[in-house]
């Protein structure tokens, strides 16, 4: 008789799923599932809708990274006008999206992640969150808070509003940056680097020590990665072009377009999730399954191109490797790409040609098909809208960082249930705590926003149940809902 | 330091649920340019709370949130004090999704604030998309008014 663990809901993601471990006869751990339940339909109640309006639109599938949303409706925009967004506009839109990188990051690695490393695995899951850490270290909390802040106010101050801002429009965006908010970034722009280089300090002695066997085995396995770079091969986030590479670091596809992304990228479906499972589609499914996110941003990158950042990821790769292949590596990956971030903000705020000019090209529709590309902090971002000749939305596929790590996703369940469940399980096991949080926190790697990717409504709690071969649930653990 | 920071809470597309971002701005329009109580007092409209919250809760003497209260019986919107827990577990805050007693817990524990924290809990009734309000809900809002205002003249939870 086969058995199943479900583990049911997962805390500290958004979103709600649950997982189950499949046993065979003897006992072994047979298969995992990552399921997601919820259900939204976004991409359906958008026909109809001016495509004007899909910036604000899909900014509100969630209230955590409305931006990214923003940016990619917005870039989509543009080659439905067919227009050259202005430069200013341009360098104002990477500066909100790395402010978003920042204040995204910083939400994942301090408030969601760090009690875990921090306070240990064993620790009771009821304070093994940002008050058990501030309890722990206080000053280390405050810190968090303020860079969060520091992210958010630079949201705040171009958009006008933390979250849900319609700033970014198809063409370019609707205001420059004011001096103002130019001089308090930059009196901010220290605190923040002492703030990451401190937590870069810390999480990297934890990887040399207590966390070495996590870095090492927690959810590794081959996959591709992909992600944007510049056509020199250098890290970007929202403007370049689309490679995969694979487990071994050799280049697997360079110089893709978004455009192409359905000649590349195909979506499966499994009858018990909502969530697609997307592949690269020359290596077939589920073979092609490949990671986005900060850890293929940095796997598929040459060099970041500033010297703190690029500090940090030669650093970053010689504990994991020229092509890390944990998933635990992404929590090292936000930290440099915060770092890498707060890098160019500042480059950026030198940079007179940002306040120069025009900020938005204006035009009437040009076409009536067009494919927007971002990275979003959890990974890259298609929006692909067909439009009517009033500009009226006819189709929309949104192909999100989360779904499209759905399949790593599940090989990181599977990866730690293998390492950390007894082998085979007993008839009779209780199923440690300790198992349990690793196995959730192989998800939290990914930091996954399941309402964006299943565009499900409500929090996202986790669900573990252990079934037999025969579909008999042995064990069930649940944790209350965020 | 500001004596009174008011934070309302909600979706204003999603019908009741922006109940509190609609009496917050409301509060916000009707005070601005004019002096007398409560026009001093600072704000914030939010979909979600987030940690960063405490901060501005610790540079105030005293917070009130706004929010909508799903209840499937008709009611009326009261003031209650918050008090977190002291024994630093979770409470509200686990992930993504904040209540307003974690992000008072987080001020008190982070920034040693011990100021008044209260909560207005406004019935809400319906949450369809689009900003119309409910019937119930429409009803209340004079109530949930006099209780804003209440406790910016200086009203507690058992003052108003």
């Amino acid at each position: 008789m086969s058995r199943t663990v479900l583990i049911d809901p997962v805390t500290r993601i958004e979103g709600h799923a649950k997982i189950t471990l499949h046993l065979d006869e003897e006992g072994r751990l047979r298969d995992t599932r990552f399921h997601v339940v919820e259900y939204r339909g976004f991409e359906t109640f958008c026909e109809g809708r001016p495509f004007t309006e899909m910036a604000g639109i899909t900014a509100r599938i969630c209230g955590i990274c409305p931006v990214s949303h923003l940016l990619c409706a917005a870039k989509t925009g543009d080659k439905l006008l067919g227009v050259r967004v202005p430069p200013a506009a341009r360098k104002l839109r990477r500066l909100l999206n790395l402010a978003q990188l920042t204040q995204s990051h910083a939400l994942s690695f301090f408030h969601l992640s760090s009690p875990d490393f921090l306070l240990g695995w064993e620790s009771d899951p009821a304070r093994r969150n940002i008050f058990g850490l501030m309890t722990a270290d206080p000053d280390l909390a405050r810190a968090g808070i303020r860079l969060r802040q520091f992210g958010q106010r630079i949201l705040e101050s171009l958009g006008g509003r933390k979250i849900h801002s319609a700033w970014a429009v198809p063409g370019g965006v609707r205001a420059p940056l004011s001096e103002d908010a130019r001089a308090w970034i930059l009196e901010g722009l220290p605190e923040a680097r002492a703030t990451a280089k401190r937590a870069l300090g810390l999480f990297k002695d934890l990887l040399d020590g207590p966390l070495k066997r996590e870095q090492a085995e927690f959810g590794r396995f081959p996959s591709l990665f992909m992600g944007l770079v510049t056509p020199e091969g250098m890290w970007e986030h929202i403007d370049g072009l689309i490679r995969f590479r694979g487990p071994d670091g050799a280049i697997v596809a360079d110089g893709l377009s978004e455009d192409d992304y359905a000649s590349f990228l195909g979506e499966a479906v499994e009858p018990w999730s909502y969530l697609k499972f997307p592949y690269y589609k020359p290596f077939g499914y589920p073979e092609g399954i490949y990671r986005v996110g900060p850890l293929a941003r940095l796997n598929v990158c040459e060099a970041i191109g500033t010297p703190w950042a690029d500090q940090e990821l030669a650093e970053f790769r010689q504990r994991a490797g020229r092509m890390a292949l944990s998933s635990f590596a992404y929590h090292h990956a936000r930290l440099v790409e915060i770092a890498a971030c707060l890098e160019a903000i500042e480059g950026l705020m030198a940079d007179e040609t940002l306040r120069a000019g025009r900020v938005r090209a204006r035009a009437s529709l040009n076409a009536n098909e067009a494919v927007g590309v971002s990275e979003a902090p959890r990974g890259t971002l298609f929006h692909h809208y067909r439009v009517d000749d009033q500009g009226l939305i006819t189709r929309v596929n949104l192909i999100i960082a989360t779904g499209q790590n759905n399949l790593a996703m599940n090989r990181t369940v599977h990866q730690i249930a293998r390492a950390w469940l007894p082998d085979p399980v007993a008839a009779d096991a209780e199923i440690p705590e300790a198992i349990l949080n690793r196995i959730e926190a192989g998800i939290r790697c990914f930091d996954p926003c399941l309402s964006c990717s299943t565009h499900a409504a409500g929090r996202m709690p986790l669900e573990v149940t252990l079934l037999s071969a025969s579909g008999e649930v042995l064990a069930e653990r649940r944790r209350a809902s965020l | 330091m500001t004596d009174a920071l008011l934070i309302g809470i909600g979706n204003r597309l999603r019908g009741d649920d922006g109940v509190g971002a609609l009496l917050v701005e409301e509060w916000r329009q009707e005070v601005t340019g004019r002096e007398g109580a409560g026009s001093e007092a600072a704000f914030a409209v939010v979909h979600q709370l987030t940690p960063e919250l405490a901060l501005a809760v610790a540079e105030a003497g005293r917070v009130l949130f706004v929010d909508a209260w799903v209840t499937p019986d008709p009611s009326e919107p009261w003031i209650e004090s918050l008090r977190p827990r002291r024994d630093g577990s979770a409470g509200e805050a686990g992930g993504h999704g904040w209540g307003p007693l974690a992000v008072v817990a987080l001020a008190e524990q982070l920034y040693g604030w011990r100021g008044e924290a209260a909560l207005l809990r406004v019935p809400a009734y319906a949450f369809p998309h689009g900003t119309a309000l409910s019937a119930g809900l429409r009803r209340c809002l004079p109530r949930a008014r006099d209780h804003l205002r209440g406790w910016l003249r200086g009203g507690g939870s058992e003052g108003v």
